[in-house]
């Protein structure tokens, strides 16, 4: 309720922070728990697997590795399944989490939209059409390709979901610069053209090729040990720790392309960052896993909920929010079919979609998150 | 100062303006009055270095306005544009600071937040300040806006003289509010020495507010000076297209405008 | 960690000193590979196996560990195995390697779809589990066999047109098979010839192209009749109701395993496919 107009009052607040808005966590609580919350999945699913280890023998292989204890209370084959088998597995996930919910996220801020994700620019698709023509085409690539051994599926889904995101941001180029509406449908766009492309292969696949690439699309964290998850978190790693910086710029994009402009935000440099650093993390780690959706959607979309908008708050948090995600979602594929394993992109569909489904009726009445 | 001078700025073959000159000096509140499409918009998206005309010329501080970085511009002169907004669920005071960017970038530091509940107490939207703006009202929102605006030219920080540019930035208030903006306005320009350009809609706040009065018409600016000798009858008529009667203010020591067709 | 590895390495060649000896604990991926285990009188030290592996009953009672293209290494690994016998098409690649790094013997069977091919598996199975003198024996009583088949396949005349089909259930439909398949191996080794030739691989059934071939016989396996809803319609398939055997209502079908596993049953199965391809209508 506003008073008199004639003189200017003082604020009651205290003055250096911001006040308490009903209904939110404040960052300085919210990012720590988020990140307990996140070391939590981490260890309980260095605990769960179908090979048997206590948590007691978790602690005591982990104590051994460090340095701090010998090697007793556990036996050497459960050391080597949780060192080289569930420790790169869970540090993929922890990875994987991370850069999709962060690309989500930017791409949200720089579309100004809460349901923009890679799939929409066209990264996730461009990743999957790379990995559907060497699937199909293996035996026809040229020699070279074939001395990549099992790196040849990565490289490719990564040149993929770059060469798309690259296509993407040159069509909508309009007098130099880039609209970010005919972004959003020139997406929309090569991603079908991507998909039909997806569609043809899995046509002219053979029974056991078309397989293969079912089950790559299903996504699956189980792609091998620390010779692949290292140079995956170096690229995706790397992208994530520079995507994190273009918080505050998102922030005042906010208030649309031309008022960031008067900012001094440069705007084109961020347009063109933001992309390019999405499809290099989210492509390095789609090549590896193959498709988890969702991630991207929720774990931004959760910590905005509950913390507000502000990119310095739901850049970390989302990336927190979805390595907490992916991992936790990677426990009952582990263990619900063992000794067989469900493909994990499954399960996030399963609980992603309905929550988005629940997103979209909340926000058809007001569009506040 | 921020001066445009012999303006040409076409789209395709239409000439949005023409020959168009203004200039705003820090301290001084400059107006701009004109019918719809009478190129207003167009001349402030000039002057705050939005639109590259395809002739004349536009410095700033000095300078021509394309040698300056877009932060530098940022720190120099700030825009309030028709129909601000914002995406997401921000909260007032969240909305003022991110008027404070071009100040620290991602450092928000105590004294932006203390500029920023100055603003919105300056606005009189103080207790809006944990509010989300998209439960605002019209009004609220617009003065947020405005709040913003004001808080990114605070302060001198050593930059040289500082610019506001407010595109109709009373259209959604009410009376009361229109005046208290308005004077806020007069008061940065006095008190800080700011050089206030706003367009506006109402001759007569233009009477009240304004050192200088510019009318355009088609692109082409028809009058420009003190508010008496430019608010006549002819002028008027010229710009608007309505027959304007023009008489002595009955509290204040301005003209007072009435139109009717 | 690599010393982690090392000595769990280290441990489980020293533990058992003749681990090939004595290799307890068996986990098959393949349904070929499966067979042979059985067939080596090795079944009940099976512990688990894939999803493929449907012959005999009992192995279609174990616990499994997935599909063989998708198998997750600590679900195998939690099965303790001493030894793994896989067909060439498990995978993925990173999983086969873990394995083998946590210590477990993983044995890779021949991609070829041959006689030889067999014998060399049962080969390496049973150097693998340690039952040489088994395999030994099962590769004489195979050779028998197959010489007892080739010779009643010689002496049929004539060598019919069969084309093999295809349907998984995918979007392509039904595909029919061309040349270097396991399908069109056993056509020819059964004394057939492949209705199509010209290509390698599958390919969708179109009208013409059935037409084109014009088979005498349409093999399938129970599961592709199963997929398309019955032989009956199966016959009406565009592709198929034209061509000779589609007017014959001449369908030859075999369980998936049995007719394209080349395990043990090769033997049996090459002669009953004879049978059935040579019949008089």
């Amino acid at each position: 309720m506003t008073g008199s107009v004639a003189a200017p009052r003082q604020s009651t607040a205290p003055r250096e922070r911001l006040p308490h808005v009903p209904g939110r966590l404040p960052a300085a609580a919210a990012l720590p728990l988020l990140a307990l919350l996140t070391l939590c999945c981490a260890v309980a699913a260095l605990g769960t697997g179908a090979f048997p280890i206590t948590p007691g023998e978790v602690g005591a292989i982990l104590a051994h590795q460090v340095g701090l204890a010998g090697a007793n209370g556990f036996r050497s084959d459960q050391a080597a399944v949780l060192m080289s088998i569930r420790l790169p597995r869970v540090a993929l996930g922890l990875l994987t989490g991370a850069a999709l919910a962060l690309g989500g996220a930017v791409l949200q801020g720089l579309f100004r939209n809460p349901l923009a994700d890679a799939a929409l620019v066209g990264i996730s698709p461009g990743a999957a059409l790379a990995a559907a023509a060497v699937i199909v085409l293996g035996p026809v690539l040229p020699a070279v390709f074939t001395e990549l051994g099992a790196f040849k599926l990565p490289l490719a889904a990564f040149l993929g979901a770059l060469g798309t995101a690259i296509a993407v941001f040159r069509l909508s180029q309009v007098d130099g610069r880039s609209s970010l509406a005919v972004m959003l449908l020139a997406g929309i766009a090569i991603g079908a053209l991507a998909w039909a492309g997806i569609g043809f292969f899995s046509y002219v696949s053979t029974e056991e090729q078309l397989r293969n690439l079912t089950f790559w699309q299903l996504g699956s964290l189980g792609g091998g040990g620390w010779a692949i998850v290292g140079p995956v978190a170096v690229l995706a790693g790397g992208a994530s720790v520079l995507l994190l910086r273009l918080a505050s710029a998102l922030d005042a994009f906010a208030l649309g392309e031309a008022e960031a402009r008067h900012l001094g935000v440069d705007v084109q440099r961020l347009k063109r960052t933001g992309v390019a650093l999405t499809a290099l993390a989210v492509g390095a780690v789609t090549a590896v896993t193959g498709i988890i959706g969702f991630i991207g959607l929720v774990a931004p979309h959760l910590v905005r909920l509950a913390c507000g908008p502000s990119h310095r708050v739901v850049l970390p948090g989302a990336a927190l929010a979805g390595a907490a995600l992916v991992v936790a979602a990677d426990m009952p594929a582990r263990t619900l079919v063992a000794p067989a394993e469900l493909p994990i992109g499954v399960l996030t569909a399963f609980v992603g979609a309905p929550f988005f489904l629940f997103l979209l009726l909340r926000a058809r009445r007001a569009w506040t998150l | 100062m921020l001066v445009a001078r012999n303006l040409t700025v076409t789209v395709g073959s239409a000439r949005l303006l023409w020959h168009a000159a203004a200039a705003v000096s820090p301290g001084e509140v400059v107006v701009l009055l004109g019918e719809n499409g009478a190129g207003k918009s167009t001349l402030l998206k000039v002057l705050a270095g939005d639109i590259v005309p395809r002739g004349g010329t536009v410095d700033l501080n000095g300078r021509p306005m394309h040698l300056w970085s877009m932060r530098d511009r940022a720190l120099r002169r700030a825009v309030l544009p028709q129909n601000p907004s914002v995406a997401f669920g921000f909260t007032a005071l969240e909305v003022v600071l991110l008027g404070r960017f071009p100040h620290g970038g991602s450092a928000v530091g105590k004294i932006d937040f203390a500029i920023a509940r100055d603003a919105l107490a300056l606005v009189d939207a103080d207790l809006l300040e944990s509010r989300l703006v998209s439960t605002l009202s019209g009004g609220e929102a617009a003065r947020v806006h405005l709040a913003r605006a004001l808080a990114q030219v605070w302060e001198d920080a050593g930059h040289g003289a500082r610019y506001l540019l407010l595109d109709e930035p009373v259209a959604s208030l009410d009376p009361a509010h229109q005046h208290l903006a308005l004077a806020t306005a007069r008061s940065f320009a006095k008190d800080r020495g700011v050089g206030v350009l706003a367009v506006l809609h109402d001759p007569n706040l233009a009477a009240q507010y304004a050192e200088r009065v510019i009318l355009l018409k088609r692109g082409r600016v028809i009058a420009q000076g003190a508010p008496r000798a430019v608010l006549t009858p002819d002028h008027l008529a010229e710009c608007y297209g309505l027959p304007a009667t023009v008489v002595p203010h009955p509290r204040l020591d301005v003209p007072l405008v009435v139109m009717a067709p | 960690m690599r010393r982690a590895l090392a000595v769990a390495l280290a441990l489980f060649a020293a533990g058992p000193l003749s681990a090939a000896a004595s290799a307890e604990r068996i986990v098959s991926v393949g349904g070929g590979a499966t067979e042979i285990v059985y067939a080596l009188g090795a079944g009940d030290r099976l512990v688990a196996v894939d999803s493929t592996s449907t012959w005999p009953a009992a192995a279609a009672a174990l616990p499994r560990v997935g599909y063989m293209r998708q198998l997750a290494a600590e679900g195998v690994l939690s099965m303790r195995p001493d030894v793994v016998v896989a067909t060439s098409d498990a995978g993925p690649a990173p999983a086969l390697a873990q394995l083998r790094t946590a210590g477990v013997r993983v044995t890779l069977l021949p991609a070829e779809r041959s006689f030889d091919a067999l014998l060399e598996s049962v080969r390496l199975v049973a150097a693998a589990i340690g039952r040489e003198a088994a395999g030994g024996q099962l590769q004489a009583r195979l050779r028998a066999e197959w010489a007892a088949t080739q010779a009643q396949v010689a002496a049929r005349g004539g060598s019919p047109r069969v084309l093999f089909v295809l349907a998984h259930g995918g979007s392509a439909g039904a595909l029919v098979s061309g040349e270097g398949t396991a399908a069109d191996a056993m056509i020819r080794l059964a004394g057939g010839r492949n209705a199509l030739a010209g290509f390698s691989g599958y390919k969708p059934l179109t009208a013409e192209a059935g037409v084109t071939a014009a088979p005498e016989v349409i093999l399938v396996t129970a599961e592709s009749v199963a997929v398309l809803g019955g032989a009956e319609k199966l016959l009406q398939h565009p592709g198929l109701a034209l061509t000779p055997a589609g007017r014959a209502g001449r369908v030859v079908s075999f369980e998936a395993l049995y007719l394209l596993g080349f395990g043990p049953r090769l033997p049996a199965a090459v002669r009953d496919l004879a049978d059935r391809i040579h019949a008089a209508p």
